[in-house]
């Protein structure tokens, strides 16, 4: 056979192919192992990108904010600020995909949407601690309402951006019109769960992390973390799933495994302060439910100062912030009961904050709610 | 007792006198009625027989329950309930301490149902305990003012409330029910209840219906429609909709006539109740018309009370068959929309026509030129519209006056304020732009051509584009953009909605979750019929500067080259539209 024979490599691909699964019986079932070795290869370098366009309006620290113009229908009253996560993963959770997109539902309802993308730390922002992520948020708050002359925004906090949404609103309730909590562990003792389990080792097992990256916080050890909590299911099953998928050719699941599992693998560092706060604070001692328990620049925070409207979100399945963990902030604040709406949601931790399912039915209900606050 | 013709002018009188502010009121006309034809039977619901009497002490529980409760004129209750006399108990009750009634639409769901509740700013509900289980479903999404009671009627059942609910018969049963105080205080000129309508473009608004206009076109029916004394009317439309509120309830009390009600319309009940309760008067919506055609014909058709059909958007040809068939005195076609700007009654009933610019001496609209792509109406060099002349089809625009008030949408100035063109033909005038095409005929009778706007009507109910495509928007996934239109099904009154839709590259649909959705956001008349697949949107608004493309396309596979996607009322789901299910509609073998 002559290679010139053939116009194209793959025509000349295709015949080997051919020729191949035709004398040696096994060879179909080692292109599909290559494949299998392929996806997981292109994992290894995971990337981080957003789906919606936007521009980085204010940059100071490890704060970019970015501005999502919505371009079909800009109409509502106030525009919305999403903190997403600190949990060593990227900001780009709200934003996850096009057909996924958190800032889509809240684009769809008129809003204007802001998101802090916070940046993988580096040794110059080791020593930032939950202060400085307040005063940055706060920064972005107040960036939103010189640009648009509204006095108070809308703050939306996903997991661990949702206690900072809730430590941010009681220190600043003249900013904020209306407080969404999204899978949000506040009361961390309200329900058992491993990752406050885990919190429970000596502040010294921290520490000795932190102190591995020179004061700062890795992210893969903390997705290593979230990994053991369903072992299992990261390190066997999902390589089972892959592999019915390759077998079945089932083109759409590989891509979105592929999709998901580059967005998971994807880590960043936080400072080590910050993360030995949080770890000593909110997973340790509890804080959030104890008023002026500990104090930010000098300030109580105390959750009774809390006054505006409150969204809680919950995953029914969620195991990394059970339920109540995420409820209790409504025996916190001081907003009258009325105010305070409680939505629980179908998924578990992830599934809440960007599901499909999550998104069109619980997060719309978000907005609606969110439209019937002045 | 009056003959039909000193009927009819009493009626001619009472529609003039109420050009200005006059003492009635829905609860004045009641309390007339239970004096005057005590025991003439008002409301005959199955078995039971309800009088004027009765009717208006069953209203006046109503009132003193709710005035016990601190409620007063302009205060404003929710009301979601099917046809069953207590919701007119409730409106009527309510009416005589003032209160408005807001009068929900239960087809539509979720979202768009808690934003009708919230525009309205209730300070109690009465739900049916049909809806019961609706209410809950959105109940963290509606926000009430205080006391923000929620009473349940439970149709002489005690189901175990969920908590937050009271059983509304429980309450009733400890008040009187002698009439109050306050009905002379309310006149012609105040609010009776607040109807619900997509209007011609946008999302769902509130129209405050005046007692006035609720009298009037009562009177209309009375002075026009033969409806009088003797009537005995088969009511099954739903009580929030315009005709069967304002036409049905309207013309009851303005004539002192009987309701048969009925909580729906079924077919197969139709001339069992016809002869059962001797009925001799239908108010119908065109398909209804329809249904009844198509019902395997029977050597006694004809043998029936039935004397008079009044209809709204029936299909021309159907109306001297229809007529012929059953015997039928009058069929007479309407024309009105729940905004109720000009009535348009075909009382002389000249065929094809709906109605003529002048109705009882009084003037009520005008067909005037427009640019049929944008709906602009043209001027004249001067400034003013141009009339059309016989032949020629231009927007109906009515004259809003002191009998003619547009009261416009509730809380929405802006919406209210593009209905509404000023100086029209003189310095001073103002009309109701109905966004309507009409052909104007001799003798200034006028026919319905089509709808412009983004609203169209199907099975008898208007369909807000704006509305489905927002709810398609928000299924999220695949969706990228929409636009939403009505389309011509051959062999059907009105327009079924088509959606045309982009998808974000790389995406599929998931029908089965679609479906899901579709169904439980939209009530059955606002799901789109089809979809229509567009590969090559370059940006958003696209769709929507395609729409008068894709509208005079139809619904032809081969017009349309997109791929189209059909919803089978067999298989209740989306199927790939194709060349052998269009002939099928052709044939008539598929039933909508």
């Amino acid at each position: 056979m002559n290679l010139s024979e053939f116009k194209t490599l793959d025509e000349y691909m295709e015949i080997t192919h051919s020729y191949m699964l035709k004398v040696n019986p096994f060879y179909g079932e080692f292109l599909k192992a290559m494949k299998y070795f392929d996806v997981l290869d292109a994992l290894q370098h995971p990337t981080a990108d957003w789906s919606t366009p936007n521009n980085v309006i204010y940059k100071n620290q490890t704060l970019w904010l970015r501005h999502f113009p919505n371009k079909r229908q800009n109409d509502a009253k106030r525009p919305v600020l999403i903190l997403p996560p600190q949990a060593g993963h990227h900001s780009n959770l709200a934003d996850y995909s096009a057909a996924q997109s958190l800032v889509r539902v809240f684009h769809r309802y008129g809003y204007d949407v802001y998101i802090t993308h916070w940046q993988s730390a580096t040794q110059e922002y080791k020593d930032l601690g939950m202060n400085d992520y307040i005063r940055l948020t706060d920064e972005a708050v107040d960036q939103i309402r010189e640009r648009t002359g509204v006095y108070k925004i809308h703050i939306v906090g996903q997991c661990q951006g949702g206690w900072q949404s809730a430590v941010y609103t009681s220190l600043h309730q003249d900013k904020i019109a209306t407080l969404v909590s999204a899978a949000a562990p506040i009361d961390v003792f309200a329900a058992p769960s491993q990752i406050v389990d885990n919190a429970q080792l000596p502040m010294e097992f921290f520490e000795f992390l932190v102190a591995q990256n020179n004061g700062l916080m890795n992210g893969k050890f903390m997705l290593q973390g979230f990994k053991s909590m369903q072992a299992e299911e990261h390190y066997v099953r999902k390589y089972f799933r892959l592999w019915d998928w390759i077998q079945n050719n089932d083109e759409d699941a590989i891509k979105r495994f592929s999709y998901f599992e580059n967005w998971y693998e994807y880590t960043q560092f936080l400072p080590g302060r910050f993360y030995l706060d949080i770890i000593k604070n909110i997973f340790k001692e509890n804080n959030l439910t104890k008023h002026g328990a500990f104090s930010l620049d000098g300030v109580p925070v105390d959750m009774a100062n809390i006054t505006c409207p409150v969204i809680i979100m919950a995953g029914k399945k969620d195991h990394i912030t059970p339920p109540p963990q995420a409820f209790a902030l409504k025996h916190l604040v001081s907003t009258p009961p009325e105010d305070v709406v409680e939505i629980l949601t179908d998924g578990g931790h992830i599934g809440t904050l960007m599901g499909t399912e999550a998104l069109r039915e619980d997060w719309t209900a978000v907005n609606e709610v969110l439209r019937l606050a002045i | 007792m009056k003959t039909v013709k000193q009927q009819e002018k009493y009626h001619l009188d009472c529609i003039k006198a109420l050009k200005k502010t006059q003492p009635w009121s829905l609860g004045s006309e009641l309390e007339k009625l239970a004096v005057e034809r005590g025991d003439h039977p008002a409301v005959i619901f199955y078995d039971r027989v309800i009088s004027y009497a009765e009717f208006n002490r069953q209203a006046n529980r109503y009132a003193a329950l709710f005035s016990g409760q601190g409620l007063k004129k302009g205060d404003v209750v929710a009301l979601m309930m099917a046809g069953r006399p207590e919701y007119l108990f409730a409106v009527a009750g309510l009416s005589k301490l003032g209160i408005i009634t807001a009068l929900l639409t239960p087809e539509v769901r979720g979202e768009v149902l808690a934003a009708s509740i919230n525009m309205a700013e209730a300070r109690a509900v009465i739900l049916g305990h049909e809806y019961l289980d609706l209410f809950q479903g959105i109940s963290e999404r509606i926000r009430m003012r205080k006391p923000a009671r929620k009473l349940v009627e439970c149709e002489s059942q005690c189901p175990e409330l969920p908590a937050g609910f009271e059983n509304l018969g429980d309450e009733l049963a400890q008040v009187g029910e002698e009439n109050p105080g306050t009905t002379a205080e309310v006149n012609s000129d105040d609010p009776l209840v607040y109807l619900y309508s997509a209007g011609s473009s946008g999302n769902r608004k509130a129209i405050p219906v005046l007692h006035k206009r609720f009298l009037a076109v009562g009177h209309k029916a009375g002075a026009f429609c033969h409806m009088n004394y003797d009537s005995i009317q088969y009511m099954s439309l739903p009580l929030h909709f315009n005709s069967g509120f304002n036409i049905c309830f309207g013309g009851m009390i303005a004539t002192g006539s009987t309701m048969v009600l009925r909580k729906r319309f079924s077919v197969h009940e139709f001339w069992d109740v016809i002869h059962r309760y001797k009925v001799n008067y239908f108010v119908a919506v065109g398909e209804m018309c329809r249904y009844i055609f198509n019902q395997v014909a029977r050597k006694d058709d004809r043998d029936n009370t039935l004397e008079t059909v009044i209809c709204n958007g029936i299909w021309g040809g159907m109306i001297d068959p229809f007529k012929q068939r059953f015997g039928l005195k009058h069929v007479i076609e309407i024309y009105g929309s729940t905004e109720g700007v000009g009535s348009f009654i075909n009382y002389q009933e000249i065929k094809d026509m709906c109605g003529n610019l002048t109705l009882g001496g009084i003037r009520q609209g005008e067909v005037v030129r427009c640019n049929f792509d944008t709906g602009e109406l043209l001027k004249d060099d001067n400034g003013y519209l141009i009339k059309c002349t016989p032949g020629h089809t231009g927007v109906l625009i009515c004259e809003i006056n002191e009998l003619n008030v547009f009261t416009g949408y509730l809380n929405d100035a802006e919406a209210t304020e593009a209905k509404i063109i000023r100086n029209a033909f003189k310095q001073g005038d103002q009309y109701y732009i109905t966004n309507d095409l009409m052909e104007l005929h001799e003798g200034d009778n006028v026919s319905f051509v089509d709808r412009l706007g983004d609203s169209y009507r199907w099975k008898g109910k208007t369909v807000s584009a704006h509305q489905v495509a927002d709810v398609l928007l928000k299924f999220f996934g695949p969706i990228d953009d929409v636009t939403v239109y009505g389309v011509k099904v051959p062999g059907m009154e009105g327009r079924a909605g088509m959606a045309a839709m982009t998808y974000i590259e790389g995406e599929k649909m998931d029908w089965k979750r679609f479906i899901q959705y579709v169904n439980d956001r939209m009530p059955e008349h606002a799901r789109p019929l089809f979809l229509r697949i567009v590969q090559d949107s370059e940006g958003v608004n696209l769709l929507d500067e395609l729409k008068n493309k894709y509208k005079k396309e139809g619904i032809s596979p081969l017009t349309v080259k997109d791929p189209m996607f059909f919803l089978d009322p067999v298989k209740e789901s989306y199927v790939p539209f194709t060349m052998e299910t269009y002939n099928a509609i052709l044939e008539n073998k598929i039933r909508f």
